[in-house]
């Protein structure tokens, strides 16, 4: 997809209009939080598994040419065909001749982000096959010509009414009905025949095992073996950060991954590739090729970015991120939306065409509590900001408010007078209301939503009242 | 420059721990999983049948379970699924030895998968009580697809190979110096998705239902 994240105001303002998408948005995110919460309220050793996952990553990390090293000598040795790719362009260009050189006609792909990253559709059409998604909600937005919106649910936008359309007007034969069972029937209905005669499979990979050398698939639907056994060709692409060193290793991730994702103790299907077909054997490829991309990793490598490379890719962080709850993925204009993709985007692009992402967070905090991983996001964006002031990429409306503040915030009597003046006049604007509806200085605040009336006085003149105030205290 | 050139000398630039020896980053490796139970979801003096049938039969999993004694009960096991389910017509049971030499009287073997709607009779090879999930490889006699088109997918588990967690199942596979065939899947339950409006629906792909016939052993 082409990066639009320079135009995320533009975005943001036609996605908080869009009626359809607020109720898609949530529809589902509350749903996941909810999932996610009991699931991991159950599992008792959550967080010894979270501080286990942390110091794996780090430590793969840490010594990473050796683990990629041991892979590829794994996987060559397992028979698995392993090519490098420092660039999007030199992925895509391995993907094609792969598929050229197989002659092929149709390919099946099971999602996978760096699929997205690195453009696979456009890999696929240059070698001239027909590219046919496979996972439900890939198969949706192949079918709206839409990018995704999320990386666990790519279609988390669509409304079901949306998709019955959709599948009224693209599919066969029409969906028996508009509700949410018949329409994944009409979508097996549609994709079954193309499981089976398809020449290349491409799938990402959730984890590569350095031990082994094989690749990890984790879905729900079970469409990656469908979609990599009946080919001449498997072909995985996936990124070196995917690198874990062994397979208890990987049983700590599947715990939380399946947790974080979905609100689940295990995905339905968890499948280790270890080659292509062996001798004798009754399915599977004749050829496996596994491509490995950098893409920016290795600049963030040993940097202030090196802890997102330990992200698994599980969409918790943006579940639970009220912004994201607001304008949906498509606003953030690039492959990774929400928290996650604020601090990738910029990693992966520059922190210019993506200024405003950074920007796009109250550092609430929750998307670091949720994560598996314990990546500092808010610490990150902050960061992100800082350099943003460094390299003069600040607004000059943004300057001068921030300039203001400073001068306020050095001199506390003259503060607290400003503050407690504001929060006075913003009582009486209320009008006796709870909510106000609009504000004079903050028209963009309330636009598309209302202030809360403030509390009598600062917080400050509250706290002193209180019996922990200063005032009080004995 | 290749490409793998490039990536590695990348990484071995941005890396502070270039003169670890690779005894050493092993031993660390293995340090991180070397405590096992605490990262374990814990289930003590539960025994481990107890606990794969309740998670496979949860409302997570959806399985169906029912037990037979021995290997002469499956045909019977299967044909009561099938009445119970309201199918006739041929299925497709998985050509192993441990299948072949029952009796299948009274049912129609052979058919084949392309069709949807099938239902498919296959043999797990492990069982995990952690998650009620049943483990199958590929292999000359385990086709991989046989467990992914059927719309019923009857698996066959002997007791004997149920396993308390994951971890255990890399063990009996022998670590990672033994042969590993092509794929080794996982499967919990039956195929799903919650890709529209977070909706669990069950079908999307593969089987719709899931029953696990458990033969004593």
């Amino acid at each position: 997809m082409i990066q639009t994240s320079d135009r995320f105001k533009e975005h943001v303002a036609r996605a908080l209009t869009d009626t359809n998408l607020k109720v898609a948005l949530n529809r589902t995110t509350s749903l996941l939080q909810t999932r996610r919460k009991q699931v991991v309220e159950e599992y008792a050793e959550y967080d010894e598994a979270r501080k286990r996952a942390q110091a794996i990553k780090d430590h793969t990390l840490k010594h990473m040419a050796h683990y990629l090293e041991m892979f590829e000598e794994n996987a060559t040795a397992q028979g698995a065909i392993v090519h490098w790719a420092k660039t999007p362009d030199e992925a895509r260009r391995i993907v094609a001749d792969i598929c050229v050189k197989a002659e092929a006609k149709t390919a099946t792909r099971v999602k996978s982000m760096l699929g997205e990253e690195i453009g696979i559709a456009d890999a696929l059409k240059d070698a001239g096959v027909e590219r046919i998604e496979t996972d439900l909600a890939e198969h949706i937005i192949q079918l709206a010509e839409d990018p995704p919106s999320h990386i666990v649910m790519p279609a988390m936008h669509k409304t079901h009414e949306q998709v019955a359309t959709l599948f009224d007007d693209k599919h066969g034969v029409a969906p028996d009905s508009h509700d949410i069972p018949d329409l994944v029937a009409s979508a097996r209905r549609e994709l079954r025949q193309k499981f089976l005669s398809a020449d290349v499979g491409i799938s990402g990979a959730n984890f590569l095992i350095a031990e082994t050398g094989a690749i990890v698939t984790v879905t729900n639907e079970g469409n990656s073996e469908l979609t990599c056994t009946p080919p001449k060709v498997h072909i995985v692409t996936a990124g070196i950060e995917k690198i874990i060193p062994g397979m208890d290793h990987a049983s700590v991730f599947l715990r939380l991954l399946a947790r974080a994702a979905i609100g689940a103790e295990i995905t339905q299907y968890t499948t280790f590739y270890n080659g292509p077909k062996r001798d004798g054997d009754a399915d599977g490829p004749e050829q496996y090729h596994i491509v490995l991309v950098d893409n920016h990793r290795t600049d963030m490598l040993g940097s202030d970015l090196q802890p997102m490379l330990r992200c698994i890719r599980c969409g918790a962080c943006m579940n639970h991120c009220p912004v994201y709850a607001a304008v949906g993925g498509h606003a953030y204009g690039a492959v990774y939306p929400g928290p996650m993709g604020s601090v990738l985007t910029p990693a992966l692009s520059s922190l210019e065409a993506a200024k405003d992402l950074p920007n796009a967070c109250t550092l609430n905090g929750r998307c670091k509590e949720v994560c598996p991983v314990n990546i500092p996001l808010p610490d990150m964006l902050r960061n992100l900001r800082a350099r943003q002031w460094d390299a003069k990429l600040v607004s000059p409306v943004a300057k001068t408010a921030l300039g203001g503040w400073g001068y306020l915030a050095q001199r506390p009597k003259l503060y607290h007078l400003v503050v407690g003046l504001t929060v006075h006049g913003m009582r009486a604007w209320a009008f006796g209301r709870n909510r106000i509806k609009r504000m004079p200085f903050a028209g963009g605040w309330v636009k598309h939503r209302d202030l809360p009336r403030p509390e009598k006085g600062s917080f400050m003149q509250q706290y002193n009242a209180s019996k922990h105030g200063i005032g009080r205290r004995s | 420059m290749s490409d793998r050139a490039a990536i590695l000398q990348s990484v071995r630039s941005a890396s502070r721990a270039l003169d670890t020896s690779a005894a050493d980053i092993a031993a660390e490796a293995a340090a991180l999983v070397a405590d096992r139970t605490g990262v374990q979801p814990g289930f003590d003096g539960v025994p481990l049948t107890d606990r794969f049938v309740a998670k496979a039969t949860s409302e997570r999993v959806t399985a169906t379970v029912d037990h037979v004694a021995g290997f002469d009960g499956v045909p019977g096991a299967v044909q009561a699924y099938l009445a119970h389910v309201k199918r006739s017509g041929p299925i497709c049971v998985q050509s192993c030895a441990e299948l072949d030499g029952l009796n299948w009287t009274g049912m129609e073997r052979g058919a084949t998968l392309q069709e949807d709607g099938g239902c498919a009779v296959t043999c797990a090879e492990y069982g995990i009580a952690e998650t009620g999930s049943v483990v199958f490889r590929s292999g000359a006699h385990q086709p991989i697809l046989t467990n992914f088109l059927p719309l019923h997918h009857i698996v066959i588990l002997r007791t004997s190979t149920l396993l308390a967690y994951p971890e255990d199942l890399w063990a009996h596979l022998g670590g990672r110096d033994a042969p590993q065939s092509r794929l080794l899947t996982i499967v919990t339950g039956t195929s799903g998705t919650a890709d529209i409006e977070a909706r669990n629906v069950r079908g999307a792909h593969g089987p719709k239902h899931m029953h696990i016939v458990m033969v004593a052993d």
